[in-house]
């Protein structure tokens, strides 16, 4: 079996993935996506467009 | 309805039926027990004094099976009595009167008439030689061919205080044995004519006769069957040992008592019955989970020591019955500890059942891979001793205190027993391999497996994962104390902290090159120049990259200054990339612009805006920098790596990240403006990052040099001599070719990019010069854990250290927790030096770019290196190989770094890389490619000095360079076959000895004639631990001369044993004799030789 993933996003809107059911660090939240490890990277692929964070984004 | 007749016939015929079945049970169970068999010379041994028997000669002398008690006692001792009663004993027990032989490989026992006198040897003794005297007592070998195997002695410290040592050896006693020994020294110490013990009616001479016929029923191969079944396919334990396993360990082991606390003895109490499960199955379920996170193992394969009577006749006999079964642990699926318990409890049971197969009998029948000094099967042993198996040392009138004597040696790499103490409580008892095993391991395993006891206790029904083997305190240190405290980090940006030394001293030398100089004030207008262009032609800002594609010189520092000042990020690019792969990175990265020379210009595509240094397109420009708006978090450098896996990509390191690596540098290296640091690295790694803003950024001096001339190690040599440089990072391999008796100038060593040996370090390191240990991954900028190598000599790799400052070090399993000290993890960097993350590859970032669950501060990252590293007792971390270059051979973890870094540590290599071949085959093998001068029979032995057997690689192919592919990686395709013939050409056998031991292996292992060959190895031919003994009497019959068995295990290939024992024989006849013959060979002439040759073949 997979083991499933959830897609998670910072305050700087930096994302990345964490093992589903495991308390998600500090700073951290659910982007709303869940899946195997490449089905979250491929989302992230998807919506992460610009990788500077956030407060340097102008 | 039948008639009165017929009733009675019916009557008779069961009657007579009932009679038949009762005599047929009779007679069955008459067969099946054990009854008295005539005491003739030379008597058959039971199975389990079989194996012990080889393994006895294996351990060659050291008192591996030796058992000791020790006791002090106190009071009025009555030293005949004493002396009696043990004599007592030894006549009423044959097993203390047994010595043992063997004709053709086979072992018997005689048995000895009772004894009519008996000596206790007294010494006196002072306190301080207790000690030894008890260790002294246990470490005397026994010769059991010739003496008892036992030994009593008494030490006598004073009229009322003496020591009690009682040895024997394994071979005739097991623990339950100890019991009764203890119990009759008791009665007959009290009552001498022993009243009490009436002469026993069977002995173990009449169990080994009876075993012998119950081995050839049914049951045994039943019960085989079931072991089959059960242990097909178990994985070794691959515990991660704090010393390289020695090719030819000696057995070197220690023992370490210790009581778990009371409290978490009665909960295990508690729980055990509750759950009604036996102690031992509570506390393996407990055990298994501690060795899953230290091994990542999910199968467990433990061995566990058993009574083995299982018949009612051998309770009162005192011999060796005790049986090792294997007890495998399923931990897959995350288990609740409360059904792992139960698990664990019903694979004991079903052991138990089938426990008469003799451990050694299951070794032969299973023929799992034999590796020189690793027990087969089960290396570790977890074991209780239950409450009626614990000796009761007792004395009336005296008072008896136990002592624990130290063998010095270990049966197995750990046992850990559990000893079901009378007064209620768990004691711990632990043998371990102090040759693979620090003391403090130990001592920490014990606090591991208490800790998840506790965890488990106050929660049965959480999941396996979910329990801690960690305290609160282990943690703390793992991830706060052993990394360094947060700092203030600099705020400024990367060229700001050029601008400020350009201020302090505009004259000052920056930069060295071909014996010329560059100012600071220099630098400084022409990097100012090019910022201009970059903004004015290529629209250059925050977040743009701009290529700088140059040779070394001072265009190189002046190129990256400009990229920053004009707000962008500078790619270095080397100009000897191949074309594709400059043109791929100038695509990926979308370059503003390329930054280069007229004579480099055409490698740039035509699409590409180029700005050329050597031409007058700088001359107007203003020598002030443009104003530019950058943050912290805007990128400083992109520099391309390439993954294990897929196309280069470009790491995004921002300012941040670069200024902390400046500042934590000058402060470790109290850089000062007199410092002259060498820039040897390729501008296209980010060492050079370091070598050229290090060195800006502390007002120092740049000594750079042409490529030819830092790849002639007797140019490089007079550079710094010359230039007086007083700093360098260089690779281990080029430094090991420099001398160091020159360079008194050279203050710091920084070296690193790969792993080196002690050597090196011992060579340069000196008073007044500092020598560190430095790792970092691009990602997280040039350098992040380090390590200052200490004064004294060093006698292994040095460790990599800690994190550097504002960075932590975390070290976890693939479930991202922290493992404790020892345990190998891969290293997670986070803090300061973490880059943006990969131009644009957002899913390779977050795949890589993880959240810190540890960070003080909410919302951080940490970097997966893929590194695999562990904690040392220190807190150092050492570094172990790559997460991915892990291979199992034959079900055996390698870790082919591990050898290539032992192969690299070898005079004359420079390079190497090792692959398995046919993998996943029982005949799999490893091949090495080396790149270097050397012999490889010299190679092979060094490496049989340093690894494991099952790691020396079986082949060395020599080349010129390793293929590597665009990405400069080593490519492995491309590696030439090792056995282009397909081996055949070195499996022939090519003299006498191997021909004639050939015909022993054939016969022994019953092998068609010619399918043996010179390369093939006694173990994958099918060869047991019996069959060694069998074919060192054989070798001896054939060739006169006695190996020590052990010699088999270190080599195995036919050729390599064929050659000891051309050794033993020359050995045998004298160096003078040898040399006789030789010269009477050598006067003989060809025809001469042929008729010899014909006549004694």
């Amino acid at each position: 079996m997979e083991d499933k993933f959830v897609v998670v996003i910072n305050h700087e809107e930096q994302y990345s993935i964490w093992p589903a059911g495991r308390e998600i660090p500090t700073g951290w939240r659910e982007a709303g996506v869940e899946g195997g490890r490449s089905d979250c990277l491929a989302h992230i692929a998807r919506v992460w467009t610009d990788l500077r964070p956030l407060s340097v984004r102008r | 309805m039948a008639t009165p007749d017929e009733r009675n016939v019916a009557d008779i015929r069961r009657a007579l039926l009932e009679m038949k079945v009762r005599q047929r049970v009779a007679e069955k169970a008459e067969r099946e027990r054990i009854v008295a068999v005539p005491r003739t010379g030379k008597m058959a041994i039971a199975e389990q004094q079989r194996f012990l028997w080889f393994l006895h000669q294996m351990v060659a002398g050291a008192p591996v099976y030796n058992v000791p008690f020790a006791m002090r006692l106190r009071g009025q001792l009555d030293v005949a009595a004493l002396a009696e009663a043990l004599r007592g004993i030894v006549a009423r027990h044959e097993s203390l009167r047994t010595r043992f032989g063997d004709e053709h490989g086979v072992p018997f026992q005689t048995v000895d008439p009772p004894p009519e006198t008996f000596d206790l040897p007294v010494t006196d003794g002072t306190e301080e030689s207790v000690q030894d005297w008890i260790d002294g007592q246990v470490r005397e070998e026994f010769d059991l061919r010739n003496s008892p195997p036992y030994r009593f002695a008494l030490l006598r410290l004073g009229p009322e205080e003496h020591v009690l040592s009682i040895v024997w050896h394994h071979i005739v006693i097991d623990g339950w044995s100890s019991r009764q020994f203890a119990e009759e020294l008791t009665a007959r110490y009290t009552d001498p004519s022993g009243a009490e013990f009436p002469p026993l009616p069977l002995q173990p001479a009449d169990f080994a006769a009876w075993q012998r016929l119950w081995l050839l029923s049914e049951e045994p191969a039943k019960q085989m069957d079931y072991w089959r079944a059960a242990l097909d396919g178990m994985e070794p334990l691959e515990w991660r040992t704090d010393r390289q396993r020695p090719s030819a360990p000696t057995g070197a082991g220690r023992i370490y008592e210790t009581r778990l606390p009371d409290e978490l003895a009665r909960g295990i109490r508690e729980l055990a019955q509750a759950e009604n499960v036996s102690l031992l199955a509570l506390t393996m379920a407990g055990y298994q989970i501690v060795l899953n996170r230290y091994t990542g193992q999910h199968d467990i394969g433990l061995g566990s020591v058993l009574s083995g009577r299982t018949r009612s006749e051998t309770e009162p006999m005192m011999g060796f019955f005790a049986n090792t079964v294997a007890v495998r642990g399923d931990l897959s699926g995350n288990p609740v500890f409360r059904d792992l318990v139960h698990t664990t409890n019903n694979a004991i049971l079903e052991g138990m059942a089938r426990q008469d197969v003799p451990f050694g009998r299951m070794v032969e029948e299973l023929k799992p891979e034999r590796l020189p000094g690793r027990n087969p099967l089960v290396a570790h042993l977890f074991t209780l001793l239950p409450e009626p198996m614990i000796a009761r040392w007792r004395l009336p009138g005296v008072e008896v205190e136990m002592l624990t004597p130290q063998p010095g040696t270990t049966r197995f790499d750990l046992t850990f027993q559990i000893n079901d103490l009378p007064d209620g409580g768990l004691g711990v008892w632990i043998e371990y391999s102090s040759e693979l095993f620090d003391h403090e391991r130990v001592e920490r395993l014990v606090e591991h497996f208490s800790t998840v006891m506790a965890d488990a206790l106050s929660r049965p029904d959480a999941r396996m994962d979910a329990l801690d083997i960690m305290s609160n305190g282990e943690y703390l240190r793992v991830l706060t104390e052993w990394n360094p405290a947060p700092g203030e980090p600099d705020e400024r940006l990367l060229h700001e902290l050029f601008a400020a030394r350009v201020a302090e001293a505009p004259d000052a030398v920056a930069m060295r090159f071909a014996e010329r100089d560059l100012t600071y004030a220099q630098l400084d207008e022409r990097s100012s120049r090019l910022a201009h262009a970059l903004v004015e032609e290529f629209k250059v800002a925050p977040g743009r990259v701009v290529g700088v594609l140059l040779e070394r010189g001072f265009d190189l520092p002046a190129a990256e200054l400009g990229v920053l000042k004009a707000g962008g990020a500078w790619l270095p690019l080397d100009p000897q990339y191949p074309p594709e792969r400059l043109a791929y990175q100038l695509a990926d990265a979308d370059v503003a612009a390329v930054v280069t020379t007229s004579d480099l210009a055409d490698r740039v595509p035509a699409d590409v805006g180029r700005i050329l240094l050597d031409t007058d397109t700088l001359d107007d420009r203003p020598v002030t920098p443009p104003s530019v708006r950058v943050t912290r978090e805007d990128t400083a450098y992109v520099i391309y790596t390439s993954g294990s896996t897929g196309t280069p990509k470009g790491v995004m390191v921002p300012h941040r990240a670069v200024v902390n690596f400046c500042t934590t540098f000058q402060r470790m290296f109290s850089v000062t403006p007199d410092d002259r640091i060498l820039q040897f690295s390729n501008p296209a790694f980010d060492v050079s990052v370091s070598d050229v803003f290090s060195t800006l950024t502390a007002g120092g001096t740049i000594v750079g040099a042409p490529r030819a001339e830092l790849l002639d190690p007797e140019a490089l040599q007079r550079l710094l001599a010359r230039e007086r440089v007083t700093m360098v990072d260089i690779p281990p391999a080029v430094l090991g070719l420099l001398d160091p008796s020159v360079l008194d100038d050279l203050r710091v060593c920084f070296i690193g990019m790969e792993p080196f040996g002690p050597d090196l370090v011992n060579r340069w390191r000196k008073p007044g010069r500092e020598f560190h240990n430095g790792y970092g991954p691009t990602e997280v900028t040039v350098t992040c854990v380090d390590y200052l190598c200490p004064p004294e000599p060093l006698d292994g790799p040095p460790p990599i250290g800690r994190a550097m400052a504002n960075q932590r070090a975390y070290v976890l399993d693939k479930a991202l927790r922290p493992v404790p000290p020892g345990v190998p993890g891969e290293l997670y960097m986070a803090g300061a030096g973490l880059a943006i993350g990969y131009l644009g590859r957002p899913d390779q970032t977050a795949e890589k770019f993880l959240p810190d669950p540890f960070a003080a501060t909410a919302g951080e990252r940490m970097y997966a290196t893929g590194d695999l590293v562990r904690w040392n007792a220190d807190g150092e971390l050492e570094f172990l190989g790559r997460v991915d270059r892990q291979v199992k051979l034959r079900g055996l973890r390698v870790e082919l770094g591990e050898i290539e870094h032992a192969i690299e540590s070898f005079t004359g290599v420079r390079q190497c890389v090792v692959t398995v071949r046919d993998p996943g085959t029982p005949s799999a093998w490893l091949a090495a490619y080396v790149v270097g001068a050397f012999e490889p029979e010299e190679l092979r032995e060094h490496l049989a000095g340093r690894l494991p057997l099952h790691m020396v690689p079986t082949d060395y192919v020599q080349l010129e360079q390793l293929p590597l592919t665009s990405t400069g990686k080593v490519d492995h395709a491309r590696l030439p076959d090792p056995r282009p013939d397909g081996g055949g050409g070195q499996v022939e056998l090519t003299s006498e000895t191997q021909r004639r031991l050939a015909e022993i292996w054939q016969g022994l292992l019953s092998l068609d004639a010619g399918s043996i060959g010179a390369q093939d190895n006694f173990f994958v031919l099918g060869g047991n631990s019996l069959q060694v003994t069998q074919m060192i009497s054989r070798v001896r019959d054939a060739f006169q001369v006695t190996l020590d068995p052990r010699r088999l295990f270190s080599y195995p290939l036919l050729s390599q044993f064929a050659a000891q024992i051309d050794d033993a024989q020359r050995a045998l006849l004298g160096e003078d004799e040898v040399a006789q013959l030789e010269d009477q060979v050598a006067d003989l002439s060809e025809e001469e030789l042929d008729r010899l040759l014909k006549e004694t073949s």
